[in-house]
């Protein structure tokens, strides 16, 4: 088996792990696909897509995963595909787009409450979130993994300044943020009434 | 057939339909291998018309079946046609024929009523077979569906069986009115169509309103991506912009401002509540 097609298997198994429903035939049919179309950034996206999600609502969670197992997030129509992946499906009107939202962002006069959020969303620090919500250990330590691989080569006289290279896989994993929303999430839950 | 997801591109856009490369790379995924495609999204962006482009582009029949709760085999896959098995029989029976001679021959092709799955399946060429709606038929149609897309073979039990020469190019879609059962969405290739972003919505305009000023065009997509946005009972669809546009240009308009909007708001929304929810917001706030 080709490397390639190993790491969309794992992508298939992790997508699994978020109680995204990805069948045999859908992964049957990705591999298929890919051979098709090719490895073309945009292509490999969307023919994954295609292929994998059965379900709109799990979009967010998948460009997420896409971004950490594929790399930087592709140009162009991807984008658009955002939502909270973690509030379940949004309502039709408001959740994520298919094919040049991102031009659409960029449209004069129209900013939205919503265009403005989706530049956020569909981030890893969800799934940092996520796991640490569900005391998810693997993950952490699979999110720890990709932080040090986004790190790309590192130089035998970087490791001198360690602390700085800490800083920076954990900011690439969007870390701040999901420190942010976490604690705001603590906030919540003790003024609650429930 | 198409080569490419890019061919797809070009051959829709040369009927005017114009997607982007995520639609156009579903379709091709769909079509190369041999899956129903899966359509899903809002209403009035083109889902159904997809599967009309997609038969004109390739040059093949498009048969519709349109689902509704109660929708049965009867009604989609054959029925026997009762009452010229009656005559038959009638002027049969006054020639002294027996009975295993009649039923021979009534329940033959000549008594049957193709519905649309059947009429799909014995085409003799490939055609493209849509089934709007999917989402309002009931659970044990769906798994009917199910079985016939998995091996475009039905079994008529006082015929034969039939198994399709060529396989349709399938399109269901769907509104996501009732949540339809997983077996049939792996089945299926699956896109999400949405609303145009603002780049392909002023392209379709330009396309379809020929002669409409830039600036007047880039106002009404502005103008309705914006409303979009809003909480509405129901969005415009692209129709809708196309219709408020012409409309528009008929009433000589050449700017859009709230009394304009106040006149033609009827075109873009058919609700009351979002024609009241609309005009009650300042025009100008939605083009800073």
């Amino acid at each position: 088996m080709k490397p390639i097609e190993e790491r969309i298997i794992e992508f298939a198994h992790t997508l699994r792990r978020f109680d995204i429903n990805v069948s045999h035939s859908g992964i049957a049919d990705a591999l298929e696909a890919i051979d098709l179309v090719g490895f073309e950034r945009e292509d490999f996206y969307n023919a994954l897509k295609a292929t994998i999600i059965k379900d709109h609502a799990d979009m967010p969670v998948f460009i997420s995963l896409f971004r950490l197992f594929f790399g930087e997030k592709p140009k162009g129509p991807p984008k658009e595909d955002t939502g909270d992946p973690f509030d379940g499906p949004q309502d039709g009107s408001d959740d994520g787009r298919e094919g040049g939202r991102v031009e659409g962002a960029n449209s004069p006069g129209v900013v939205t409450e919503q265009r403005a959020k989706s530049r956020i969303e569909g981030e890893p620090y969800l799934l940092l979130i996520k796991a640490v919500r569900e005391n998810d250990y693997d993950m952490l330590q699979y999110l720890a993994h990709q932080g040090v691989k986004n790190l790309g080569t590192v130089h035998p006289q970087d490791i001198d300044n360690a602390q700085a290279l800490v800083k920076k896989a954990k900011r690439s994993l969007g870390w701040e943020k999901a420190c942010d929303e976490l604690f705001g999430m603590l906030l919540n839950y003790r003024t609650s009434p429930f | 057939m198409f080569s490419s997801p890019d061919e797809v591109l070009d051959k829709f856009a040369q009927v005017k339909f114009i997607v982007n490369r995520s639609v156009a790379t579903a379709v091709f995924i769909a079509l190369k291998l041999e899956r129903p495609l899966l359509v899903e999204g809002p209403a009035g962006v083109g889902k159904t018309e997809l599967a009309r482009v997609l038969a004109e582009t390739t040059n093949s029949e498009l048969i519709r079946l349109q689902c509704y709760e109660g929708l049965d085999e009867s009604k989609a896959l054959y029925e026997w046609n009762y009452q010229k098995q009656l005559l038959r029989i009638y002027t049969d029976k006054s020639q002294n024929k027996n009975w295993e001679e009649i039923k021979h021959t009534v329940y033959s092709q000549e008594f049957l009523l193709e519905r649309p799955l059947l009429k799909a399946l014995m085409a003799q060429q490939r055609t493209v077979l849509l089934i709007d709606e999917v989402d309002k038929s009931d659970e044990e149609f769906e798994s009917f569906l199910l079985e016939i897309l998995s091996d475009y073979q039905i079994s008529i039990p006082e015929l034969s069986t039939i198994t399709a020469v060529h396989p349709p190019m399938v399109v269901l879609t769907s509104n996501n009115f009732r949540d339809f059962g997983d077996a049939l969405k792996r089945r299926c290739i699956h896109l999400y169509l949405d609303y145009p972003s603002y780049e392909q919505e002023l392209k379709i305009l330009n396309l379809k309103v020929p002669g409409i000023q830039l600036r007047l065009a880039e106002k009404i997509v502005t103008y309705v991506q914006a409303i979009r946005q809003l909480k509405l009972k129901k969005a415009p669809s692209i129709a809708e912009t196309l219709n408020w546009a012409h409309a528009l240009l008929e009433l000589g308009e050449e700017d859009i401002d709230n009394e304009v909007i106040k006149d033609t708001a009827g075109v873009l929304l058919k609700y009351r509540g979002d024609i009241e929810q609309v005009t009650s917001q300042d025009a100008a706030t939605f083009f800073k």
